[in-house]
């Protein structure tokens, strides 16, 4: 099989155990009552899934009446439930303009650099010209963490002092990147806290400098999501579409054992895309997010 | 997009007038709401399902005061049991030993240590008159070992010499010799982010706290983390047997339910709690506060809160009597209409008041757009003072003169008075909220005033 798939289901062994460690337990003894019903929801829980869309599939379980309550059938049935959710958010990221603009955003800490340098290492190995543009200004040393990345994947970097203004570095950045014909400018963006305004406001002016050069920049916004995170990541979705209109996310940090069932949440109510998923430290361990892989390695099916 | 559990509450006590006593029927029901409560707020299965065990035996055979109505009771008790097992006491951390005193943090990759460290410093260096050394192990992470010394630099806290190609355990040992022989009393040494499941990483801080004796082991966790943050506190504890745990992001508006999980698993104590980007926003613990959030009362605090800093004091009290009262006039729909605007417009406002979710959604149809707001006061502004007390008198020939001052049509003016109508009906129901007006007015939850001067990260 593919080593992508190989190695998402690694990350995502350990959970699909406990589920199924679970769900054989369930099933072996007892008939699907409400009682057996409530406790398979629990299981669903332990994967960040939230309450709404657990109770939704347990519910549809419900409603089927199943005659055959084997384990198979009964995950081959959730199986279903969550690819149909799932399905609809696979998409690819694709490069359309010279240069693609994708702008990185998300909350402190989620894994904004690293996925820059993951995504620059896979663009300029099938031969895209790539810059990286440093513009948290904030955090200490986040310019000199993404030049190591710059310099490994043989990006042009563009960069600034310190505690200077992200959105005039962009709006400089974006200008050379076009002369010096750019193929995809990732910018990295300062970690913030989706309910802070101030820290929002100055996310909004970044994207309104860019809509001066041109309306359709940026051509990504990409959301980038810690898969160890709980219900909150909602929220975050929520409030980032609030002053931006997302493209997509990335998950990342999904080689624990924290098993992202958030995504499936979000899914349902935002319908946002999911372009990546990291599931290692490595270069190559951010893969395409797969719907059916994903949900199938979920569930050890 | 939560509802709060007091709300929840209550509708699982209907049944329940008229009783005098809480049996364990009317009390399944409350249960399976706080199971969905907890659960909201990211509190672990396991740990929701043993601290249910425990309240309900709390709360069975109570007798229900007649002033109070059950649900409340019910809450109360939850609430206590939820501080009650978040710890009650504030701890400082153990420097308490032979200098240096080593502080070594650990947690997940982006769980927030290197800021941490240089906060918990920071601390060291203010509330006391210790000399603090701190080192980063983060050889993996591209510049983790420049940032600690960046904060370091920016905070006049001494950072170790960053030698490159050198092993997490070599720097650690030169660490500890170093701050021997440069008389330091603190050392606190950040380290990679790692996850449990990785057994090298696990290995790796292991070998290292083992080799060197720390006085201080704390976890570094996300306030944000999911319900996997019982496994991180497992496996952390059993490798490092911590002595406390450090809860980060506590500014965001997580319910924040991972920190007693986290608490119940590992049985040592939450020491501190970052509560923004600057150095200083570290703060002690306080259980009632993270209670709070978990049961998502905080809510009403809040929006207080976000009043008194859009506002200011004396408005926001203002505004809250408006809402109380269920008196609003158009003059003060228009002055207001500018402020709420600020605070996120009415649906914003309106979301942080429990019982209120159906109203909001009302009022989000209805005044989606903060043009709408601009047009409205240039409309009420064309009124006479009169009209504006009595909008019932602005019949047609009001309405075109109203229409040629503002420039706005006669339909436009219309569906402003529709609005306002119904406007003024929903405050009237929020006066009428009897839940909202005794957590506002009663005195064992936090007074409005508290409220205000006090929830710095509520």
């Amino acid at each position: 099989m593919f080593g992508w798939i190989k190695n998402l289901k690694k990350g995502l062994n350990k959970s699909s155990k406990k589920i199924n460690e679970g769900l054989t337990k369930i099933f072996k003894s007892k008939k699907i009552n409400e009682e057996t019903l409530d406790e398979l929801q629990d299981l669903l829980i332990t994967s960040d899934i939230g309450i709404s869309v657990s109770d939704s599939i347990i519910d549809s379980l419900r409603k089927k009446k199943l005659n055959d309550i084997s384990l198979e059938s009964v995950k081959k049935n959730i199986n279903e439930s969550l690819v149909e959710i799932l399905l609809p958010v696979q998409k690819k990221l694709e490069l359309k303009s010279t240069p693609h603009v994708i702008l990185m955003i998300g909350v402190n800490g989620s894994g904004k650099t690293s996925s820059i340098g993951k995504l620059a290492s896979k663009f300029s190995r099938t031969g895209k010209k790539v810059g990286i543009v440093a513009a948290d200004t904030f955090r200490a040393a986040a310019i000199d963490q993404l030049r190591v990345w710059a310099e490994r994947t043989k990006s042009k970097f563009y960069f600034t002092n310190v505690n200077s203004d992200p959105a005039a570095l962009v709006y400089k950045s974006y200008n050379e990147s076009l002369e010096e014909k750019i193929d995809v400018l990732l910018i990295d963006t300062a970690g913030r806290l989706h309910n802070k305004s101030n820290l929002m406001d100055e996310l909004s002016k970044i994207i309104r400098v860019m809509k001066k050069i041109d309306e359709k920049l940026p051509q990504e916004i990409v959301l980038v999501l810690d898969g160890n995170s709980g219900q909150n990541s909602l929220k975050q979705v929520e409030k980032f579409n609030e002053v931006t209109s997302l493209s997509g996310t990335i998950i990342t940090k999904l080689d624990g054992s924290a098993k992202g069932g958030f995504i499936v949440s979000i899914s349902k109510k935002f319908k946002t895309p999911i372009f990546f998923i990291g599931v290692g430290e490595s270069e190559d361990d951010l893969i395409d997010f797969n719907a059916k892989e994903f949900s199938k390695a979920l569930l050890s099916l | 997009m939560f509802e709060s559990l007091g709300e929840k509450l209550s509708i699982a006590f209907k049944k329940l007038k008229g009783k005098g006593v809480i049996t364990e029927t009317t009390l399944n029901d409350a249960m399976r709401e706080i199971r969905i409560a907890l659960l909201e707020a990211d509190v672990a299965l396991e740990v929701s399902k043993s601290f249910i065990q425990l309240v309900k035996e709390k709360a069975l055979g109570k007798e229900v005061l007649k002033s109070v109505d059950p649900a409340q009771m019910v809450v109360k008790i939850v609430n206590d049991e939820l501080i009650e097992i978040l710890g009650s006491e504030n701890y400082e951390l153990n420097l308490k030993s032979k200098p240096p005193a080593i502080v070594l943090l650990a947690g997940l990759q982006g769980s927030g240590k290197t800021t941490s460290a240089a906060k918990l410093a920071k601390r060291i260096t203010q509330t006391s008159n210790k000399k603090v050394l701190m080192a980063s192990l983060d050889v993996y992470r591209p510049a983790a070992q420049e940032q600690l010394e960046v904060l370091g630099n920016q905070n006049q806290i001494q950072t170790l010499e960053i030698i490159k190609n050198q092993k997490p355990l070599e720097i650690a040992e030169r660490a500890v010799n170093y701050a021997k022989s440069e008389f330091f009393d603190v050392l606190i040494l950040d380290s990679a982010g790692r996850n449990q499941v990785d057994d090298k990483m696990m290995k790796e801080i292991v070998t290292i706290s083992k080799k060197i004796k720390t006085t201080e082991r704390l976890l570094v966790v996300d306030s944000m983390a999911g319900q996997d943050a019982v496994n991180t506190a497992k496996h952390f504890n059993t490798a490092l047997n911590l002595t406390g745990i450090l809860l980060t992001r506590v500014d965001g508006d997580s319910r924040g339910g991972a920190a007693l999980s986290m608490k119940s698993v590992a049985k040592c104590p939450i020491k501190f709690i970052g509560v923004g980007e600057k150095v200083e926003d570290l703060e002690e613990f306080h259980p009632d506060r993270i209670a709070n959030r978990i049961l998502g009362m905080g809510d009403v605090v809040t929006l207080v809160e976000k009043a008194h800093k859009e506002i200011n004091e004396k408005e926001a009290e203002d505004l809250q009597k408006r809402f109380l009262k269920g008196k609003f006039t158009l003059n003060d729909y228009s002055k207001q209409l500018s402020q709420i605007s600020k605070m996120g417009g009415i649906g914003g406002l309106l979301k942080y008041l429990p019982g209120l979710n159906e109203i909001k959604n009302k009022i989000e149809e209805s005044n989606e757009h903060n043009e709408i707001i601009n047009i409205q006061n240039s409309i009420i502004s064309s009124m006479t003072k009169k009209e504006r007390i009595y909008p019932e008198l602005i019949k047609a020939s009001r309405k075109k003169r109203i229409s040629l001052g503002s420039g706005r049509s006669v339909q436009e003016i219309n569906k402003l008075l529709k609005q306002f109508k119904k406007m003024s009906q929903m405050v009237k129901k929020v006066g009428k909220n009897k839940q909202l007006e005794s957590m506002l007015k009663s005195g064992d939850q936090n007074s409005i005033q508290s409220m205000l001067t006090n929830n710095k990260f509520l």
